[in-house]
């Protein structure tokens, strides 16, 4: 039973069954009116009697809740408005001190010989008036967008005045009266006025809830109202308790109303009215402000809710992202090694085979060859152990790319050292001044970062070749961020204009009969470098030589991301 | 000195490679009785005797296998494990000479127990060398395991 469960719908049950008892009071009272039902009339033995205009008046207004419910907006402006003109013709008349004659005309149709009974009193014509405009508003008027509040307010004061009035029966205190009109409202109108009230504001917030769900941002209002309208009731009821109190006294002892006051202006009963007056306004404030404050929290809480929500979402979304990505990193990684791994497998056997033949031919043939044709096989030959160094060169580039550097402190000194190992055929038989500066010790891959020792030491020697002398200076400055590693040589150096061009993959400044190599040196430098998370850079001068710079990164940096990611996506 | 019918044997799908390798051995006079397969399973049908290989003499196993990493049908780093995990086998020195240097292959042959493991040069003439230190070494520096373990235990 979805239906039931649907706050909503249960609002329009309640407006609906509201309807229904506020007309079947009226329906009730007017039998009773019809009949000679005293007990109708009444409600109790002794009891104020209901006029028949009242008793129409509930019959309507409970008509025009059962159309409001039943969105039958035309039916309940029409019987709304009739309501709330009876309301309001009534109060004239009280304002005014005339009377048009309605409930006597009403009352001698009905029931001829019952004595007439005192008029609709001015509270029930108040709520009449305010019933009537609660309904006819929001349902004449619906497109400009009043919503639930015009509703609730007339709700939540039709209410009050009811409860008031039937806490006045039950208190002695004569909260059912209006000022020092003597007419009362009977006991089951104060009741049906309190039914009524409860179905006008249930409508309203049925009527809110089709726009926004959550409490109504107007609540405070009808709240912060039925406690003021209580309050005073209640004030004007006390001060006519402590009038009438006077008045007795003044019967009592045979003095005049106004010396009697003057007597008894001191006793602290007098002044309650005052007070309870203060304090209901205060009250009235405290609630419209506690209700305001209430709903502006559970607001926030659930803004709170959603943005936690929609946080958790989006982390969600990204870890899911992130492990995608990670999948697919991993897929190209095995891709790419699987593509590598065939190049170093298929492309170097033709050029293998392509230097073998050569060789043969040139031997087995070479005495029948001119001179041109034997040096054309040798280019045939140099063409191909050039391809293939640039093939090895690649795939140690690739190598570096993938791999994540292992830092620990390594010393670049003993670095520096290997590498000029493994550079010692190419120092042999050079004239050179080598300095090795102070080295500090550094947080990086050993391995890789040697590559980049010898990769730099070798473009140094390489380029130094037609210097008589080579100088190469090797050593370590303090920069803005951190040491700067840096290899200096006075070689022939290059034009600062091409800088960019320097560590590009097969960029050469150099023409290849000059100075050899594949021009993937300096690319995978830059390579090693940058998975460090550090910096490399080049100052050269044309024929004055060249300095390469490096720096190696925070281990704090990218690749600890890297590896903070990798363990939170395990 | 024991006498060996195939001295080695080379595992080569490449038909220029192993004229290539023909001509290197040639040239260091170590052509005699050498038996080329040109994939995995003819390399293992001849070391375990099936196949067109199954009236070969048991006694007499090569002295050295030659082989290539990428091989048709079964690839190198195969062969070599079922050489090395058969003790009919596991004796016979195996080279790796193949074109890669990889990591990865490198580091699986030495875990399959190979013997050697050498990268084809591409230029000819160190090439030539290679192969021609490779077979002075092996055939006769190197001295070879007592003959009549291999198909003990």
């Amino acid at each position: 039973m979805k239906e039931t469960r649907d706050p909503v719908a249960m609002a329009g049950w309640l407006a609906a069954g509201a309807g229904a008892a506020t007309a079947g009071l009226g329906l009730a009272v007017l039998a009773g009116w019809a009949t000679g039902n005293l007990r109708l009339i009444h409600g109790a033995p002794g009891l104020p009697a209901m006029p028949p205009v009242s008793a129409l008046a509930f019959l309507l207004s409970g008509v025009a809740l059962l159309a409001a419910t039943l969105r039958w907006n035309r039916v309940a402006l029409v019987v709304g408005l009739l309501v709330a003109a009876g309301g309001a013709v009534s109060l004239v008349e009280w304002s005014l001190g005339v009377e048009f004659g309605v409930d006597l005309t009403l009352a001698r149709r009905l029931a001829a010989e019952i004595p007439f009974p005192d008029r609709m009193p001015p509270n029930a014509a108040l709520c009449f008036l305010l019933t009537g405009i609660g309904l006819a508003l929001p349902s004449g008027f619906r497109h400009r967008g009043h919503g639930g509040l015009p509703g609730a307010l007339s709700g939540s004061m039709v209410f009050s005045l009811g409860a008031i009035a039937l806490a006045g029966y039950s208190l002695e205190l004569p909260t059912y009266g209006w000022w020092k009109v003597m007419t009362r409202m009977a006991v089951h109108g104060a009741a049906g006025f309190t039914i009524t009230g409860v179905g006008l504001v249930t409508l309203a917030w049925r009527r809110e809830q089709a726009q926004v769900a959550g409490p109504p941002r107007w609540l405070p209002l009808p709240v912060g109202l039925a406690t003021l309208t209580s309050t005073l009731c209640l004030w004007q009821a006390m001060e006519a308790a402590e009038e009438a109190h006077i008045e007795a006294h003044a019967r009592l002892v045979g003095v005049s109303v106004e010396t009697a006051r003057q007597a008894l202006l001191p006793l602290p009963e007098l002044v309650l009215p005052s007070v309870g007056l203060v304090t209901g306004l205060l009250l009235s404030a405290l609630a419209t402000a506690a209700v305001y404050l209430a709903l502006t929290a559970q607001r926030r809480a659930a803004q709170a809710e959603l943005a936690r929500a929609a946080l958790e979402r989006s982390e969600a979304d990204l870890q899911r992202v992130r492990a995608e990505l990670e999948v697919r990193v991993r897929e190209r990684t095995a891709e790419l090694e699987s593509f590598t791994y065939s190049v170093s497998h298929d492309l170097r056997a033709p050029l293998r085979h392509i230097d073998g033949y050569s060789k043969l031919l040139l031997e087995e043939a070479g005495a029948r060859l001119d001179g041109d044709s034997r040096r054309w096989l040798e280019r045939i030959r140099e063409g191909a152990q050039q391809m293939a160094s640039m093939v090895d060169d690649l795939l140690a580039l690739s190598r570096m790319g993938r791999r994540e550097p292992a830092r620990r402190l390594a010393e670049q000194r003993a670095l520096v050292e290997a590498a000029l190992r493994d550079l010692r055929h190419e120092m042999a038989d050079r004239e050179m001044d080598l300095r090795v500066g102070k080295l500090p010790p550094a947080d990086c891959d050993p391995a890789l970062v040697k590559q980049v020792w010898v990769n730099l030491l070798s473009n140094a020697l390489k380029f130094t070749r037609p210097r008589p002398r080579a100088v190469i200076e090797v050593g370590c400055e303090s920069g803005e961020r951190g040491e700067v590693f840096y290899v200096r040589d006075n070689g022939v150096g290059f034009d600062m204009k091409y800088a960019d061009k320097l560590f590009g993959v097969f960029q050469r400044l150099h023409r290849r009969e000059d100075f050899d190599g594949t021009g993937v040196g300096l690319a995978t430098v830059q390579r090693i470098i940058h998975t460090h998370g550090g910096r490399v850079w080049a100052e050269a001068e044309l024929g004055r030589g060249a300095a390469f710079f490096f720096t190696l990164g925070e281990a704090s940096s990218r690749a600890q991301e890297v590896k903070a990611a990798a363990a939170a996506g395990k | 000195m024991q006498r060996y019918e195939v001295e080695i044997l080379l595992v080569e799908d490449d038909p220029n490679d192993v004229e290539l390798t023909l001509h290197a051995l040639e040239a260091g006079h170590l052509i005699n009785r050498i038996q080329v397969v040109r994939d995995g399973e003819e390399a293992l049908d001849y070391l375990f005797r099936r196949g067109t290989f199954s009236d070969r003499d048991r006694s007499c196993p090569p002295r050295l296998v030659l082989l290539d990493l990428k091989l048709p049908k079964v690839d190198g780093l195969e062969v070599l494990r079922q050489i090395k995990s058969d003790t009919r086998t596991k004796l016979i020195p195996v080279v790796i000479l193949t074109s890669s240097k990889e990591e990865r292959d490198r580091l699986n042959g030495y875990l399959y127990g190979v013997n050697s493991y050498i990268q084809k040069p591409v230029d000819f003439d160190q090439f030539r060398e290679t192969v021609r230190q490779l077979g002075l070494y092996w055939l006769l520096l190197n001295e070879p395991p007592p003959a009549g373990r291999y198909a003990a235990e």
